[in-house]
């Protein structure tokens, strides 16, 4: 009995061996983990080092991709430095220098790992914004073509792209910039298939609003500004169109898409409020009307009793705080307060200016007594915009259209 | 039959042993540029420290949003670090103190880790191995006080809990304010100056007593010999009476368990701090 038992053993040892002595197993690749890892990585250090003239970088930050999308040239050298162009810098022949990496993290990562103002401008916290702007400044490299790389953000998750350049930098820069300047703070009206559709613009997202087979239908669009036009984050059907890719007819003011019938006119307004700022002097009794007067009394009244900090007797429209995006400012003490505005045009009414809310800014939170005010001027829009004299103007004359009795001279 | 059993064996291990020729961990031999080599000059030959300036946001505290440091500033931080710190360590400990103790990663992150109520946090140790500075973006030389709350009082902090976790200090330090600690709330405990006068140098040695023992030596070595005569002033009799006290086991145990003489070392610190002026800070080259 005991010897079969060890015949047993002995068969099952034996037969076990003779498996893992089988030579017939194939290896799944060549090479091992590390090995094929570390070639990844070469790979794509090799490829973004490729262009002489860099990347274009169509970047999406935020995971919902409520700031659209921003250009960036990304040139990346031999001694591990990057050159970063992006339309938001103000001289396009100094692009901002740090160091990159490509590391392998579950796959090959580009990172930019030492501060850049532009690289990292959509990542960088402060008190007000603790998680930034949701910008990625890490990126996955899913695959690499001859002149497109495709990366996702390690955060978002969102997908862009690097393609190749074909031109310096500064050049496409510069273009993006003048198109940026031309379809900034204006208003849109789409026409698909020839028919009008409501479409409201706001922080490089559109929203168009129809109704398809008796539903309504709300489409929010992220797009980016490109040397030619704009281009949607992803293709979008809209009415049975399917668009993504839209070039500027300056002669005509439009955006009209490559591909399916979508045009967007554009309604320019009057007066522009990006990059430069407007003031209401409430002090001057010519520069405002009673009815303005009234409301901004009550406001000042109401802070008074509030808050240790008085309100200034001034009323910015525009920017006049540069890291700010366009709209209502008020001192408030030594401190600023500030509410996002859109100012656009009005179709058909060359001279009327429409203000609406975006939402709270800078320190807004704080003083919910000012929000009258803000009301008052934004429900009381459109306005006629005129010269406030004739002969010697200074300013603009804002008049409501619905509420003439409500105006007031920005200069 | 174990002769044929041993043979089995002996066949698989020839032909399936690893082959000695490849390697799976792969050593990156990345091209070091000038400050990389100064780097190695100044903190990994002498210290075996490992100073990054080059951040990698999947490798940091995931629950921040962070940002890497100027390369600029990781140079300055650099030798802000080995001149207040280092070396006046090095004049006061003992041979083999610093290689021997203090963190072996120091790490550069650009902006503050914001906390979601708008508070931040000025720096973090993980077990004694690494300290991260934060906000080095912000770093303005010129400005001496700022850069020991933000920066140096940090380094100091965590560097003493190394020790004491090492060797720990009497358990006479923990029966002085017993009673007194407030743990979690120490933010919100005290109203402005309160806890000076029940004992604690700052809010936050009011947690616990390794806090306490930790920020006292962060706080003492910081402050010239006056400022910290006006900090007792402010503490009143009772509050400085308790702080002397605890200052006392601090003082024994350094020089007990360290052979250092904390008055010394201030000393030293003191003295550099105030000829920052004269240092070149942007240097990547060893004179």
């Amino acid at each position: 009995m005991k010897n079969i038992i060890y015949i047993m053993l002995l068969s099952c040892a034996l037969s076990i061996f003779t498996t893992s002595c089988d030579h017939e197993t194939e290896m799944l690749f060549d090479e091992t983990a590390s090995q094929r890892k570390t070639a990844a990585v070469e790979q794509y250090q090799e490829a973004l080092k490729s262009s002489d003239e860099g990347w274009l970088f169509q970047y999406f930050p935020d995971e919902e991709k409520q700031y659209g999308g921003y250009s960036y040239v990304v040139r990346f050298n031999e001694n591990d430095s990057v050159a970063v162009w992006y339309e938001g810098m103000d001289d396009v022949t100094n692009p901002a220098v740090s160091f990159y990496d490509v590391i392998s993290y579950g796959g090959p990562v580009l990172t930019f790992n030492t501060y850049n103002p532009f690289m990292h401008y959509f990542a960088t916290p402060s008190g007000a914004e603790y998680n930034a702007k949701g910008g990625d400044y890490e990126f996955l490299l899913m695959s690499s073509e001859s002149d497109v790389i495709t990366l996702q953000g390690t955060k978002t998750g969102n997908k862009m792209r690097l393609t190749k350049m074909t031109e310096p930098a500064e050049d496409y820069i510069a273009k993006v910039k003048e198109v940026s300047a031309i379809i900034g703070g204006v208003s849109f009206i789409a026409k698909v298939n020839g028919e009008e559709v409501l479409v409201a613009e706001m922080n490089r997202n559109f929203t168009f609003e129809y109704t398809d087979n008796g539903n309504d239908t709300s489409i929010v669009v992220p797009y980016i500004v490109t040397d030619t036009g704009i281009s949607f984050y992803e293709k979008v059907e809209i009415m049975g169109q399917t668009v993504q890719d839209f070039i500027l007819d300056k002669e005509n003011g439009q955006l009209i898409s490559t591909e399916g019938e979508v045009k967007l006119d554009i309604i320019p307004s009057p007066i522009q409020f990006t990059g430069t700022y407007w003031v209401i002097d409430t002090e001057t009794e010519a520069n405002r009307s009673a009815a303005f007067m009234e409301v901004y009394t009550q406001v000042d009244e109401a802070n008074n009793a509030a808050l240790p900090y008085p309100l200034s007797k001034v009323i910015y429209l525009g920017q006049p705080l540069a890291d700010y995006d366009p709209g209502l400012v008020m001192g408030l003490g030594e401190y600023y307060i500030q509410y996002n505005l859109s100012f656009t045009g009005v179709k058909g009414h060359e001279d009327y200016l429409n203000i609406e809310k975006i939402g709270g800014g800078l320190n807004w939170e704080f003083v919910p007594h000012v929000n009258p005010l803000l009301n008052l001027i934004v429900e009381n829009a459109p306005y006629q915009v005129a010269l406030d004299d004739a002969e010697n103007p200074t300013g603009y004359r804002l008049t409501s259209v619905e509420n003439p009795s409500v105006w007031f001279i920005i200069q | 039959m174990i002769a044929i059993i041993m043979v089995a064996v002996g066949a698989c291990t020839e032909e399936d042993g690893p082959n000695p020729d490849v390697s799976v961990i792969t050593v990156e031999s990345k091209t070091q540029n000038a400050f990389d080599k100064y780097l190695d000059e100044i903190y990994r030959k002498p210290y075996n420290i490992r100073f990054m300036y080059k951040m990698e946001d999947i490798e940091s505290d995931m629950d921040y949003q962070l940002v890497p440091a100027l390369y600029e500033n990781s140079i300055t931080m650099a030798n802000l670090v080995k001149y207040l710190c280092l070396d006046a360590y090095e004049e006061v400990a003992p041979d083999g103190f610093l290689e021997k103790y203090f963190p072996k990663m120091i790490m550069m992150v650009g902006s503050p880790a914001y906390r979601n109520n708008g508070t931040m946090v000025l720096g973090t140790a993980e077990g004694g191995l690494k300290i991260t500075l934060y906000n080095i973006n912000n770093l303005d030389v010129t400005n001496a006080a700022a850069l020991y709350e933000y920066y140096f009082r940090t380094i100091f902090h965590e560097f003493s809990h190394i020790l004491h976790q090492t060797k720990d200090y009497s358990t006479d330090f923990d029966k002085i304010s017993a009673t007194d600690y407030v743990g979690g709330s120490w933010d919100d405990a005290w109203a402005s100056g309160a806890s000076l006068e029940a004992g604690f140098i700052s809010d936050y040695s009011s947690k616990e007593t390794d806090e306490d023992f930790v920020e006292l030596i962060a706080h003492y070595i910081t402050n010239t010999e006056e400022s910290w005569a006006v900090k007792m002033e402010a503490a009143g009799e009772n509050g400085s009476a308790i702080i002397g006290e605890k200052m006392a086991i601090v003082k024994a145990y350094l020089k007990q368990v360290w052979d250092i003489d904390i008055d010394e070392l201030r000393a030293s610190i003191q003295m550099r701090g105030s000829k920052l002026g004269e240092q070149d800070l942007d240097k990547i080259t060893i004179e």
